[in-house]
């Protein structure tokens, strides 16, 4: 069916050769009812997921008590939680995206043993627990560290602002390296040929060339780990010693006093820095953006040979990889030892109790990660195709709310949820829905869990998936379309397999989230669903180390089963696609 | 009656699991729990009105909060005229059904280093050489944080000043404010603090999973303890069996089990089994606690905390 009449196709030719914004707004112009339908369908589900929270949340920032919270934070006593958060998240953006643009560069432009082994331990952290990390970065570099102390016999203090930003660097660091790699292997061979002709260096290709091509891919990396970090809650609690953050400050007021007026104004300040990195970003790096690809790119890279490039990079992808294999190491044996540097004896006392205690909560999670990830990875996708094919205006908007499910600290996002959902929602008098949240809701309150881990699994995916369609020019969606495809079809058939490492991005990474997030369903957890993070929680908590790396564990190897089983169905959907064109 | 018989219950994981089985087992009533701080407990009884039917669990003063709130109904259990008075609210809010004290839980390969001894006294956890390794847990999240504050505000007299005063001075020591209490003994144990301000019976515990170096003191000038207390929340959907779980808590062979859990708590009953290890709370000096003021008292000594004690290291 060609809906496109005649005069269009030849204007679709002329734009060819006009620039490129005007050849936007030539896409754009045209809308199918699929893409009115599909727009109806996203922002539904937004306004559910991040609408209605955010709303009551605001309601009770904008109350007399959460002003005075908000007046605090700014000006007054609590200023120095603003002022450290902002901190934490400079740091570890700064930190993960390099490191994320070491292991990225190692993994797509050099040829060294070991390659595969660094792919994984790079993304290890992403599929533990976020306190995993610090318990065990505890044990090892504590005062009393196993390494620094019994090894070397130093006392270093970790606590604050360094354990922090290794901790927090380390877990999100894998967002950055999806993001920067995914980046690289969709630039042009032909570009590093031609410079390589042109006389060019390695070296100097490398930030001629390479470094400005990524831009868009690093500063997206460090805004999803500024963001991060400054949501970031239960570092802080482990390892935050005397450092105190915004996110912490919310979490004492909530579950400390109940004072969901105070959070609520505390939240509001939250969200201004992490909107503000959001708009610089999508005003600076968007007009940095570049159009590569034609298409897939042709040939691979030539691997690079000189030394001044190689022996860095390798140099501290190494050091990289070194702190991952001991950090994780210390998480698997200390499930295994009564008590990790102080009794160190065989015991599976902590695998015991976690079966006995835990077995529950492993099927309820794994459930509603299943449930809830491919309906985050369809949701990002489907924004992104919205913001960059269709609505290049109002699709800042949707961008900006998508992103809200990550830039709205968890343990807030989380009350937004018990504020909205507790009661059955009515609109113009009639209920649209019962009560959703809390241990009186249906299907025992794992409705409001699943659509949290929905909220926080769309922003990484629908980021990825931006910076994807970016990079195809939209000239391949009009040869499509000018052959006569709809442009529901043309996304499903030409856009969406050009951007499969997106889609992996979005799937796997609403996969570790919903297993792995804490702060936000701390407050919508109840008795007939249990949730296997905030059991682990309770672990550290109660100082039980070794039962937190038995579970931890456990965790890490259900979410690399699931992945690996993710990645090979959707690498086989991908594969019949492409042999069905 | 819909579904089985909700339990927020304010003490360790596995204390919740084992005594929520065996409430089951004993009466046939299904249960089910969901492990929660006060403070958590309280915030969820103002978002999610109804969602528990009882709370069991964590301090007497906490209760009489919640019972401000409008949140408990009141039920005297027959089988609480068997406890000591002070474990039973006048009003029937609450009845106790364990109780510990707050201790100082010292590491003593770690004092031995510093130089010190176990501190003996409130004053002791000032000496200049505990500098950085003194734990306490932060007061709006766990209770022994609060008692902490309430015990040296109830020395004082009641003079606000110089509690605020103390803890100031305190705050040079400390290494963090642990969310909840059982974080600052693990510390300890690892040795990563030197002493925490603890419950003597977590500090035990943790004794017990493998931290031998641990040593339990107290302050001489006395200390702040808790009643662990359990009660019926209003409007519960299971009032019943709510009514049968405060009544089943409250028998000889109900906390009988404390000892195999094993909690270091001690039993309220004076009949009930308590296990070797349990610290014995007859013994420890304690100050006078009143309960209501130190409900009432928790807003005021909390906002303090975080306004000019916790921020007064990181504005220097």
């Amino acid at each position: 069916m060609n809906s496109l009449p005649l005069p269009q196709q030849e204007t679709a030719t002329a734009t060819l050769v006009r620039t490129r914004r005007s050849r936007r707004i030539h896409v754009t112009a045209h809308r199918s009812a699929g893409v009115w339908l599909v727009l109806a369908i996203v922002l539904a589900c937004l306004t559910l997921l991040l609408g209605l929270p955010v709303g009551k949340l605001l309601l009770a920032g904008a109350s007399a008590d959460g002003l005075a919270a908000i007046t605090a934070v700014v000006v007054g006593s609590d200023a120095r939680a603003l002022q450290n958060s902002l901190l934490l998240g400079l740091c570890v953006g700064i930190i993960g995206t390099a490191v994320g643009f070491i292991t990225a560069y190692a993994q797509v432009f050099l040829e060294f043993p070991g390659k595969r082994l660094l792919h994984w331990l790079t993304l290890l952290p992403l599929i533990s627990p976020p306190f995993a990390a610090a318990t065990a970065i505890i044990t090892l570099f504590g005062r009393r560290g196993l390494i620094s102390y019994q090894l070397f016999g130093i006392e270093l203090d970790i606590y604050g602002l360094p354990g922090l930003i290794i901790v927090i660097a380390m877990t999100f660091t894998p967002l950055a390296y999806m993001n920067i790699r995914g980046m690289m292997e969709n630039l042009d061979p032909s570009m590093f040929e031609a410079a390589a002709s042109l006389g060019l260096s390695e070296l100097r290709t490398l930030f001629r060339v390479t470094i400005p091509m990524v831009v868009p891919a690093l500063l997206t990396s460090f805004l999803i780990l500024f963001v991060e970090a400054l949501a970031d809650l239960a570092n802080p609690l482990v390892i935050g010693g005397d450092f105190r953050v915004l996110a912490s400050q919310i979490y004492f007021a909530i579950a400390g006093s109940g004072d969901i007026a105070k959070a609520a104004g505390l939240a509001v300040v939250l969200l201004v820095p992490s909107l503000l990195v959001f708009v610089i970003q999508k005003y600076w790096a968007g007009k940095k953006s570049v159009i590569t690809v034609s298409g897939k790119p042709a040939g691979a890279f030539r691997p690079i040979r000189s030394r001044s490039v190689r022996m860095p990079v390798l140099i501290l992808a190494s050091l990289w990889m070194a702190l991952v294999v001991i950090v994780f190491g210390t998480i698997l044996v200390g499930g295994f030892v009564s008590i990790l540097g102080v009794n160190n004896t065989f015991t599976l006392d902590h695998y015991e109790f976690v079966w006995r205690l835990g077995a529950d909560a492993m099927q309820t999670t794994l459930l509603m990660t299943l449930v809830a990830a491919p309906i985050a990875a369809a949701l990002a996708v489907l924004i992104a195709w919205l913001v960059v094919r269709h609505f290049q205006r109002f699709g800042r908007v949707l961008d900006f709310v998508g992103m809200l499910g990550s830039a709205i600290p968890g343990t807030v996002l989380g009350l937004g949820f018990a504020l909205a959902y507790s009661q059955p929602t009515y609109f113009l008098g009639a209920t649209v829905l019962p009560a959703l949240a809390g241990g009186l809701a249906v299907g025992g309150g794992s409705a409001a869990i699943i659509m949290v881990f929905i909220a926080r699994g769309i922003p990484t995916g629908q980021q990825a998936s931006i910076s994807g369609l970016k990079q195809i020019n939209p000239q391949v969606d009009e040869a499509a379309i000018s052959l006569g495809a709809g442009q529901l079809a043309t996304f499903v058939r030409v856009s969406l397999p050009l951007i499969t490492p997106a889609i992996v991005t979005a799937v796997t990474y609403a996969i570790t989230k919903s297993m792995t997030t804490i702060t936000a369903i701390i407050f919508i957890t109840t008795p007939q669903t249990k949730v296997m993070t905030s059991q682990i929680l309770d672990e550290v908590d109660a100082g039980r180390f070794g039962n937190a790396f038995a579970y931890c564990t456990v965790l890490i190897a259900m979410v690399l089963v699931i992945l690996t089983l993710t990645t090979l169905l959707l690498r086989r959907l991908n594969r019949s696609k492409r042999t069905k064109q | 009656m819909t579904g089985p018989l909700n339990i927020a219950c304010s003490q360790q994981e596995d204390f919740c699991q084992s005594i929520t089985a065996a409430f089951s087992e004993a009466t046939g009533i299904d249960a089910t729990y969901v492990r929660l701080g006060s403070g958590e407990v309280l915030a969820r009884l103002e978002t999610t009105p109804g969602e528990f039917d009882i709370w069991s669990g964590g301090q007497a003063e906490n209760h009489l909060i919640a019972d401000d709130r409008g949140f408990i109904e009141a039920y005297v259990s027959p089988n609480a005229e068997k406890l000591p008075a002070q474990y039973n609210d006048a009003d029937g809010i609450w009845s106790g059904f364990y109780t510990d004290s707050v201790g100082f839980c010292s590491n003593k390969a770690e004092l031995k280093k510093l130089g010190v001894d176990a501190p003996t006294s409130w004053d002791d956890l000032l000496d200049p050489a505990l500098k950085g390794v003194v734990s306490m847990p932060h007061p709006a999240t766990a209770g022994v944080g609060y008692m902490a504050m309430y015990t040296v505000e109830t020395l004082n007299d009641g003079d606000t000043d110089e509690t605020v005063d103390y803890f100031q001075e305190l705050n040079e020591n400390i290494l963090q404010y642990s969310k909840s209490a059982a974080t600052g003994t693990e510390l300890t144990g690892r040795g990563e603090a030197a002493v925490a301000i603890s419950l003597d019976s977590d500090c035990v515990k943790a004794k017990e999973a493998g931290y031998s170096d641990l040593v339990v003191t107290y302050p001489k000038e006395g200390t702040g303890y808790e009643v662990g207390a359990v009660s019926v929340l209003k409007d519960a959907r299971n009032a019943a069996a709510a009514q049968a779980y405060m009544d089943w808590i409250l028998t000889v062979d109900a906390q009988d089990l404390y000892a195999d859990v094993p909690s270091f708590a001690a039993p309220t009953l004076p009949d009930a089994e308590r296990g070797e290890t349990v610290p014995d709370q007859e013994k420890v000096d304690k100050v006078d606690w009143d309960l209501q003021d130190a409900a009432d008292s928790r807003d005021a000594l909390v906002g303090l905390f975080e306004s000019d004690i916790a921020s007064s290291a990181t504005a220097q």
